[in-house]
Order: structure tokens, then C-alpha cells, then sequence
């Protein structure tokens, strides 16, 4: 039996637009497991982003109970959220944000970069590997507005790696990108998947869920039942196709 | 790289937003140090200009005063017991005491009353180096008298006896040659014979005494009142006073140039300083992209907190270098401009150019406080909405 790393119970998130509460997250229950590549789909405005950030401790539930490896996140001060961030969670996202002003190499050790102290030889070296590894070894100075979009979310997934995370949460990671980049950026991430990451992916694409071992589906704030295969998508991409 | 990699990169990144905020910041340390600058060597000036128009502190011997009145009609006060001073002891008493370096003049008289013609009339023993030294306001008609028989008349004396410049002036058997007189003075000194004062001393078989001593010491923040305590214990037998009201209007003046200075300048500190303010508030709200990107990396607010004052401080601790550097510069021009310098000059200090740089670099923080709360306290999920 697989182990739950994170859980989600009863999550639930509203907020106010305009004069009327418009409910995003309706009674969610969600698990990931250990080493798994969860997709979340849903139409836009289903509250999979909500949800993502939600799971991501970005964003907190007006009610419900979040467990990351058996501790309630919910119950946690936000300076242990912050570092549970810092260590253990990894965020990309759909334009990779990246600050501007950094370096590739500043912007990949962003994560090591809150404090006095500077970031050590060996994290300097990891980063420049990982860089390599994923074709950026000679724009290591180079500022973010001189790459291209697809390097710019490599750019944001090293960052994301270097800090060897036990999850990575990643929101519509190839929704900027054209077919290509995108499938490079996927592959990118089954292979991280391989290695033993958790991932939880927000997509809109079948072709890219159908990717992941498991899929689940929101419909205006409310789990889709029963949860979806990977073999649906496949399915529905044949189809579209 | 560290922490500090994102505040100094992003003013590099905004070089000539920055440059432009450092330099209207600069300018207000400019003109805040060339105003202190100006302040203090016109109030130093001031002072010493000041202390040229006569003593503050006047060394007399004590004495006893009786109230003669009988059947209501009142008839004034006498003097008795009037014991004079002696002219050596006293000066070198007062010239011993522990604030002597601010001592600028002492000057002793001799008083008494000389018969020429058929009339009497006051006459002062000076010394009169020390004499001009406490009274550059005097007009002579003339010269100072150079030699041991010559005298300077009062306005008024001079008037009484019909003299001018040159005319002889017949005390008891000798004849003194008048050097000068004064212009009205609308004050005592117009009704008086000046002399020397050993030429009185002789003439009133005084030698070695004297009346009283004038003392100027007039300095800002002088301690006048030190001053008159430490003559009293060197003189116990001596009368001191202090002419505060003399004192006061002078310190009143040198203070209010100085004062004018400092408000002005808390004005221009304060609009420097709610500009810094505004821009800071500013830059949050263009970045709240990255705070949002820094949060979801794991930065909390102390991080997002210090990444915007330590912007503030930078661009506060140059402003303080290079504003001080150019006002220092600034007050030459401003002193030749207004030619109110005299001899002095702005004094360059390296203490006071650091301070400076820390005095507005905390500034800068300070006026950021808010806005790099603002930024702290954002919601990340706020930050987020932010981001598409």
C-alpha cells in the first residue's frame, strides 16, 4: 500500500467577488501519495489553481484539515509553513516567475538566498549541474528577459529542483509554451517523477494528465466522481485527435 | 550571493530611477548640511561680532547701599563702604578661572571726578586695547588717544566744554590734548572723560586701583553663569553680575539664525523623507509579483521586510555621502554669496560625513518602515492574483 504524503479533508475555500461569495473549493477530499504525478483538470474557473494553492500552503481554507506526512499544516504558526516551503515544497507556475533583476543562476538559488550568509559552493554547484542538465549551462548570467519562454519555466523548474523537494507543485506548467517546449518541460518532469518526486500537476491538457498516474477532475469546486483514470485522457485525446 | 543580492540588484536593474531618487534626496542633504554649515559658522561669526558691542559680566566691589529719606521726601541711595579694586589681582583673578578660553576681553576702569575750569566733571580710566575690544561700536571724531596726555571726550562733555579734536583740556595743572570725541552714544559714555588709566590712577593718587572690570564672554552655549561662579570664588570680596538680559538678547540672536536653520531643514528632511516614503510604497505595489514569488519560495515577512529597508538604506546612505560632500561645497558659495563668513570657514569632518550617511540611511529606513510592512504583511495568495 502506497504511503499518503499529503491529505486534504473537507478543504473548502470561498471568496468574495464583488457583492456575492462565490464558493471555489466545495468539501474536497484529496490524497497524494509518495512518488506519485497526480493531475488535477477541470474546466477554467473550477478551482484547480485554488486548490493547488491551497495544498501548497499559499493559500489558506476557510475550513477542512490539510496533513502533510501526518502534521496538520492547518494548525502550524506561518513561520513553519514558511520553511515546510523552503524545504519540503517546490511551486511552479503557469509564467514561471522569475524576478526579473536576478540571474538564471541567482533566480535557480533564490530558495538559499534569504539570508546574511551567502549561498554556499556546493548549492552554487548543484545549481549550475542542473542548469546543464536541462540545456541552460551557458546562460547562467544571462537575465530572464533574454530567454525564451520554455527556457524561463527550465529556469523555474531548476529552482524548483536544486532545492531537492519532496513535492513539486506545478500550475499549468506548459500553458505559455508551444507543443514542443511543453513536451520537453513534461518530460522534464516524468523524469524528475522517476527519480522520486511527488508531483502535483494543474493541466488543462489530456494529453499531458494522461501523463501522470493518477487524475482527478474539478467541476465547480467539487471533486468530479469517481475519480479519473489516465486512461480516460487517453481516451479523450484519441478522440480529439 | 545572500539576501542583500535582491535589493542591489534591483536598484541596479532601476539605475536611473534610482540615480533620480538619490539625487532629490541628495539635494535635500545638500541643503540641509550647507544650511547647518552656514548656520554655524554665521552664528560663530554672529558671536564673535556680538561680543564686540560690550561686556556681559561686570566685577565691582561690594558695597553697602543706604536709603536716605526723611519726613517722606526721598533723597536716593548711598553708596558707603565703597572699597576700590586692585587692578592687578583682580585681572590676573578672573584671567585664572577654569572657562578663562572663553574670555574674550577685561577690562578695568577707574571712576572718578575731575575739576576742569570751574566744573567737575566724570571721568574713566581704561586701557584702550581692551577698552575698543569691548566697545567696537564707538564713532571718534579724531583718534584714540596714543599718548599718556591725551583724552577722548564724550559727546555731551565735549559739547559742555566747547571742545573739539586738538583743543587743550585743562585738568587741575596739566593740559591734556584732545584726541577724539565720540559720537552721541545715547548712553553713559557721552557725559564722561576718557583717559588712560594709570594717567587717572596718578591723577586721583589711586595707583594700582580700580573701580570696576567689564568682562565680555560672550560665546553660544557659553556658560555665563560658570563663568560668574568661578570668578566669585576667585574674588570673594567682589560684587559679579551677570547682564543677563545683555546675554540673552545676544544668545537670542545667534540662536535664532540657528534655529531658523534646523527648522528648515526638518522641513526638507521630512518632504525628502515622505518622498522616499512614497516611492518605497510604490515599488511594493509594482513587485508584487516577486513578493508573491519570494513567499511561495519560502521568504517570510522579516525576509520581505528586510529586502525593502535594506533599498531604503542604501539609497538613504549614498544620499547621506554625496548630499554632504556637495553641501559642504555648497556652504563655501553660500557664505561668499551672503558674505556673512568674515575669516571662518565650513569645517570638513569625516565623523560628521559618516554620520551623516548613518543619520540618512536611517532616515530612508525609518520613512520605509511602513511601506516595507505593507510589503511583508501581504497575503501571498494576494501576491498570486497578482501574477497572470
Amino acid at each position: 500500500m502506497k504511503d499518503i504524503l499529503i491529505s486534504g479533508r473537507r478543504l473548502t475555500k470561498s471568496f468574495q467577488s464583488e457583492d456575492k461569495e462565490v464558493t471555489v473549493l466545495n468539501d474536497i477530499f484529496i490524497d497524494v501519495y509518495k512518488g506519485e504525478f497526480l493531475a488535477i483538470v477541470g474546466r477554467s474557473g473550477s478551482g484547480k489553481t485554488t486548490l493547488l494553492n491551497v495544498m501548497s500552503t499559499l493559500v489558506r481554507p476557510d475550513d477542512g484539515d490539510l496533513f502533510y506526512q501526518g502534521k496538520n499544516l492547518l494548525t502550524q504558526q506561518p513561520s513553519e509553513l514558511n520553511l515546510l516551503r523552503k524545504t519540503d515544497f517546490a511551486i511552479v507556475f503557469q509564467f514561471h516567475h522569475l524576478i526579473p533583476y536576478l540571474t538564471v543562476m541567482q533566480n535557480t538559488l533564490l530558495p538559499y538566498m534569504h539570508s546574511i550568509k551567502p549561498v554556499s559552493k556546493d548549492l552554487i554547484q548543484r545549481a549550475g549541474h542542473y542548469l546543464t542538465k536541462i540545456g541552460l549551462g551557458d546562460k547562467l548570467n544571462r537575465l530572464p528577459g533574454k530567454l525564451s519562454g520554455g527556457e524561463q519555466q527550465r529556469v523555474a523548474i531548476a529552482r524548483a529542483v536544486v532545492k531537492s523537494s519532496g513535492v513539486l507543485f506545478a500550475d499549468e506548467p506548459t500553458g505559455s509554451l508551444d507543443k514542443k517546449t511543453g513536451e520537453e518541460i513534461m518530460d522534464f518532469l516524468q523524469q524528475l517523477n522517476h527519480e522520486g518526486m511527488s508531483i502535483v500537476m494543474v493541466t488543462h491538457e489530456p494529453a499531458y494528465a494522461a501523463r501522470a498516474d493518477r487524475v482527478i477532475e474539478l467541476s465547480d469546486g467539487a471533486l468530479a466522481t469517481p475519480p479519473l483514470s489516465p486512461l480516460h485522457f487517453t481516451e479523450v485525446e484519441e478522440m480529439v485527435a | 550571493m545572500n539576501i542583500f543580492t535582491i535589493p542591489i540588484s534591483n536598484i541596479r536593474r532601476k539605475l536611473t530611477k534610482t540615480m533620480l531618487l538619490i539625487l532629490v534626496f541628495s539635494l535635500g542633504v545638500m541643503s540641509i548640511a550647507a544650511l547647518l554649515q552656514v548656520s554655524l559658522v554665521v552664528g560663530d561669526s554672529l558671536e564673535r561680532k556680538l561680543s564686540a558691542y560690550g561686556a556681559n559680566i561686570i566685577v565691582a566691589p561690594k558695597a553697602e547701599t543706604l536709603r536716605v529719606s526723611y519726613g517722606g521726601f526721598h533723597m536716593g541711595d548711598m553708596l558707603y563702604n565703597v572699597e576700590d579694586l586692585d587692578e592687578k589681582g583682580t585681572i590676573s583673578a578672573i584671567k585664572s578661572i577654569e572657562l578663562k578660553e572663553r574670555i574674550s576681553v577685561v577690562a578695568p576702569k577707574l571712576v572718578g571726578t575731575l575739576d576742569v575750569g570751574s566744573m567737575s566733571l566724570a571721568a574713566v580710566g581704561v586701557r584702550w586695547d581692551d577698552e575698543l575690544g569691548i566697545k567696537s561700536y564707538w564713532a571718534i571724531d579724531g583718534q584714540i588717544p596714543q599718548q599718556p596726555n591725551e583724552v577722548l571726550l564724550g559727546h555731551r562733555a565735549a559739547q559742555k566744554l566747547l571742545l573739539k579734536p586738538e583743543d587743550l583740556l585743562p585738568v587741575g595743572d596739566s593740559l591734556y590734548k584732545v584726541a577724539g570725541v565720540l559720537e552721541e552714544t545715547g548712553g553713559d559714555d557721552d557725559q564722561v572723560i576718557f583717559l588712560g588709566l594709570s594717567e587717572l590712577q596718578t591723577l586721583l593718587r589711586k595707583p594700582g586701583s580700580i573701580s570696576f572690570v567689564e568682562v565680555a564672554a560672550l560665546c553660544a552655549g557659553c556658560p555665563i553663569d560658570d563663568i560668574v561662579t568661578q570668578i566669585r570664588t576667585q574674588l570673594p570680596g567682589t560684587d559679579i553680575k551677570a547682564l543677563q538680559n545683555i546675554v540673552n538678547q545676544r544668545m537670542a540672536s545667534i540662536h535664532f539664525v540657528q534655529k531658523l536653520a534646523f527648522s528648515i531643514s526638518l522641513v526638507i528632511l521630512l518632504t525628502a523623507a515622505a518622498m522616499i516614503g512614497l516611492s518605497m510604497l510604490a515599488a511594493v505595489n509594482e513587485r508584487k509579483k516577486d513578493i508573491g514569488i519570494l513567499r511561495s519560495l519560502g521568504y517570510g515577512k522579516s525576509h520581505i521586510f528586510i529586502i525593502f529597508c535594506v533599498e531604503a538604506a542604501i539609497i538613504g546612505l549614498i544620499s547621506g555621502l554625496v548630499g554632504y560632500s556637495t553641501g559642504y561645497a555648497a556652504s563655501f558659495k553660500a557664505l561668499d554669496i551672503l558674505a556673512l563668513s568674515d575669516n571662518f570657514q565650513p569645517i570638513f569632518s569625516m565623523v560628521q560625513l559618516l554620520g551623516a550617511a548613518l543619520l540618512f540611511g536611517s532616515v530612508t529606513v525609518l520613512a520605509s518602515l511602513y511601506p516595507a510592512w505593507k510589503g511583508a504583511t501581504i497575503d501571498p495568495s494576494e501576491a498570486l492574483t497578482s501574477l497572470s
